[in-house]
């Protein structure tokens, strides 16, 4: 391999551990950023011990970075010297790392990198620490650590730090010529050039250090070229070998006849340029170092946003599968989107339905209906209330069902929202109030009946004379037995009017089948006052959603007050048009009676109000009747209203809309 | 009294029918009585009334069904209707069967009384 792509790799090792070690610190280990820089560092570890057993890495005492002896310059990347405190942190002499090395070897590595100085002691041995985290490809060769003076490094040699120290101290001595015994003078260069010898020898170079301390020597002996030349005798005798001495020697002659300290290669100009260039780029990570932070600050967050979001909607998604209530959405297409355990249950569908049209899986026509009727008015919620037959024909259910629109934020219709309720017990003990209403209501009258006919008839003669008194009491009696019957009747009416708040049974029907019903009960009635009863239905008449029983005591209780307000001979007329502009079909039953006054139109379909003759004996009945008429005609969304003038007979007509 | 025409009275109420038959007999009419729909076939086999007075809630046989027999007879005899309550949905069953009136039960015998005029003089002119 080419020398200066080796050298590009070590820089690239060193790089890349320095930004492993930089990632680990800020984000969490299994983050993605991390996983990819120790990729990086282990590819480049691999790449230097390409064809290699080993290769070593040594922080020289003046802080550059070697491996395999050659020293990585800055030159390279600037960032390379960043590495430098994390591995002065270990205190050790130079880590080996061998072919076989594995990522996760390299991932401990780096982690014991960054740890606290306090974990790296309480390790003790390093070696320790690689074998505790299964590392067995990297090796420390351990400093053995001698107190120094303060500030000052020891010297790469092992037992012999402290001497160093002497040794300057003598050579400043020396070079102030404060010694001067010969035998002083040889000890000293004796010193010196074992000094020389041993580093020359291990690392076949001299530490800037050694170097100077050598120069000081020759330059403040009076004796140079006789002191080189014993160097290179002492040198050679020592092993190291000749033609590298020599090498070593003539570049000290050289070095120290130079007169000045070698010029910086770097002129001014350009090295002013390098700093600026260098506190731009340290600006500059500065900058993204902040950014990092701030982004895993913000990814904290979001985090933490998350979370919360995702524990609210866990919450409604529990109510929503928790609840008693049937819930169903479908889309604007009729797709199920959402269905929760109750609805399940209620219609015979499962989750797995979710995103099949509902049509493909809900079979009953009325539960149809909703999911196409979007109606215009978009806040409505639509109540409609539908039967179904179970699996086994004997099961039945009736569902309450209320649905409404869903929107968007824009106010668009996405779907449709249905909630489900089983009221089948709720029916069944309506039905049984009816019932008891029924029955109530008919013995209730029964008795009342036969009183007050017995003291009419007595009170008529017809059983034979009575006396002024007898007729005075039995008065009393009649008068109280009437207000006995219109009390019991009105509130027999007021619960029926109560009842009828009940939801609709609505059916496809034709209105113009109703009216023919509704005329054919009463006509014979209207035929014992000679009245003429007519009907008209308009052949256009679209088929209705409504419920038959109550618009038929609609159109009963609208005819028969006609028929109770109309005198002999008179005539009565139901009509019933389509009217496309309002989308309406419209019903009218016109009479030819004795009208009704103004201020009475307004109020007549008020509960328990009468219009008419209130002296009347003739009971017209309570009152409630066209309340009930209301109640329906509005429950079915339409409206009811009168129009008469006194003498000029009377027009009731009622609306009900046309479904789409 | 001569000609004395004769109504049926059906209902299954004793008080009931004794309070409307002395009231009819006070107007010169003659009265028979049956207490339920089969006893009112009998009795309209028996006595061939001018008309007849039917309730429709009636044990054994009801009106709707003892009229519906009676027409399967006699198509001709006019029957009004006692109903206990207004919006009776039998009497609507009723209405096909062909009946003359309606005469609620809590409504004075006096309005009966025209029903039953009513009834009788547009069976006359029908006949006619």
């Amino acid at each position: 391999m080419a020398d200066s792509d080796q050298v590009l790799n070590r820089v690239k090792f060193i790089t890349n551990l320095v930004t492993c070690l930089r990632l680990i610190f800020i984000y969490p280990p299994k983050h993605p950023l991390v996983g990819n820089s120790l990729k990086n560092v282990f590819a480049s570890a691999i790449l230097i011990l390409d064809n290699k057993q080993e290769f070593n890495l040594i922080l020289s005492p003046d802080n550059k970075i070697i491996i395999d002896g050659e020293t990585l310059s800055e030159k390279n990347s600037g960032i390379i010297q960043d590495f430098v405190p994390y591995f002065k942190k270990f205190d050790i002499e130079d880590v080996t790392f061998s072919s076989g090395i594995t990522e996760s070897e390299i991932e401990q590595f780096v982690k014991i990198l960054i740890s606290d100085k306090d974990v790296l002691n309480k390790a003790g041995d390093i070696n320790k620490l690689f074998q505790e985290k299964s590392i067995i490809h990297i090796r420390a060769k351990q400093f053995e650590y001698l107190k120094v003076e303060k500030g000052k490094e020891a010297f790469v040699a092992e037992g012999k730090p402290a001497e160093f120290e002497q040794l300057k101290a003598r050579l400043k001595d020396f070079a102030e010529n404060k010694i001067e015994k010969p035998e002083d003078i040889q000890q000293v260069e004796k010193e010196i050039f074992g000094l020389v010898s041993e580093e020359f020898k291990q690392t076949r170079k001299l530490s800037l250090q050694v170097k100077n301390a050598l120069k000081k020597f020759i330059v403040h002996n009076k004796d140079k070229d006789n002191a080189l030349a014993r160097l290179k005798d002492a040198l050679v005798e020592y092993g190291c070998p000749p033609e590298e001495v020599g090498r070593l020697l003539d570049k000290i002659s050289e070095e120290i006849s130079r007169p000045v300290e070698s010029k910086p290669r770097v002129s001014s100009a350009d090295f002013a340029q390098l700093k600026t260039e260098n506190d731009g780029l340290k600006a500059k990570l500065d900058i993204l170092e902040q950014e990092v932070i701030r982004h895993a600050a913000a990814v904290e967050q979001l985090k933490k946003e998350n979370t919360r979001i995702l524990s609210e909607k866990q919450r409604i998604d529990n109510i929503v599968h928790n609840m008693a209530e049937g819930m169903v959405v479908v889309d604007s297409n009729g797709k199920i989107l959402l269905v929760n355990p109750a609805a399940e249950a209620l219609l015979g569908i499962t989750k797995n339905d979710i995103g099949r049209p509902i049509k493909e899986v809900v079979k009953n026509e009325h539960l149809l209906t909703l999911t196409k009727r979007i109606s215009s008015e978009k806040d409505e919620v639509v109540e409609k209330d539908i039967e179904l037959i179970g699996a086994d024909e004997s099961t039945k259910k009736i569902l309450r069902t209320s649905s409404a629109v869903v929107e968007d934020h824009n106010g668009n219709t996405v779907g449709m929202v249905t909630m489900l309720n089983d009221i089948t017990k709720q029916r069944e003990i309506e039905g049984l109030k009816s019932q008891f209403l029924a029955n109530v209501s008919h013995e209730l009258r029964t008795p009342l009946i036969a009183i007050e006919k017995s003291v009419a008839l007595i009170l008529s003669k017809s059983t034979g004379d009575i006396s002024d008194t007898q007729n005075e009491f039995l008065t009393i009696a009649e008068r109280n037995l009437k207000r006995l019957t219109t009390l019991i009747n009105d509130l027999l009416d007021l619960s029926k009017l109560e009842a009828s708040k009940t939801v609709l049974n609505p059916e496809k029907t034709n209105l113009d089948k109703l009216i023919i019903e509704s005329v054919e009960t009463l006509n014979n009635w209207a035929a014992t006052k000679s009245i003429k009863l007519s009907h008209s239905v308009s052949s256009d008449l679209p088929s209705l959603e409504l419920d038959p029983n109550k618009i038929i005591q609609v159109l009963n209780n609208l005819i028969g007050n006609a028929i109770k307000f109309t005198p002999q001979d008179g005539s009565i007329t139901v009509e019933a048009v389509h009217d496309k502009q309002e989308g309406v079909v419209r019903v009218s039953v016109q009479d030819t009676g004795a009208g009704i006054s103004s201020e009475d139109l307004g109020r007549i379909f008020e509960k328990f109000y009468q219009a008419g003759d209130k002296n009347s004996s003739d009971i017209k009945g309570t009152g409630i009747g066209l309340a009930i008429v209301r109640e329906i005609v509005e429950l079915h969304k339409g409206k009811v209203w009168a129009e008469s003038e006194k003498g000029k007979g009377a027009r009731f007509i009622f609306t009900l809309p046309i479904w789409i | 009294m001569e000609n004395e025409i004769k109504v049926l009275l059906v209902d299954d109420e004793e008080d009931f029918r004794k309070l409307l038959s002395f009231w009819l007999k006070s107007k010169g009419y003659s009265v028979v009585t049956a207490s339920n729909g089969e006893e009112a076939l009998n009795m309209a086999k028996a006595e061939n009334p001018s008309i007849i007075f039917m309730d429709l809630n009636m044990p054994v046989m009801d009106g709707t069904d003892a009229l519906k027999k009676l027409r399967e007879f006699n198509k001709d005899v006019p029957v009004i209707i006692i109903s206990s309550y207004v919006d009776d949905r039998k009497a609507k069953q009723a209405m096909e069967l062909g009946i003359s009136g309606v005469f609620y039960k809590g409504k004075d015998f006096q309005e009966g009384l025209s029903l039953l005029e009513t009834a009788l003089r547009t069976h006359k002119q029908l006949k006619k």
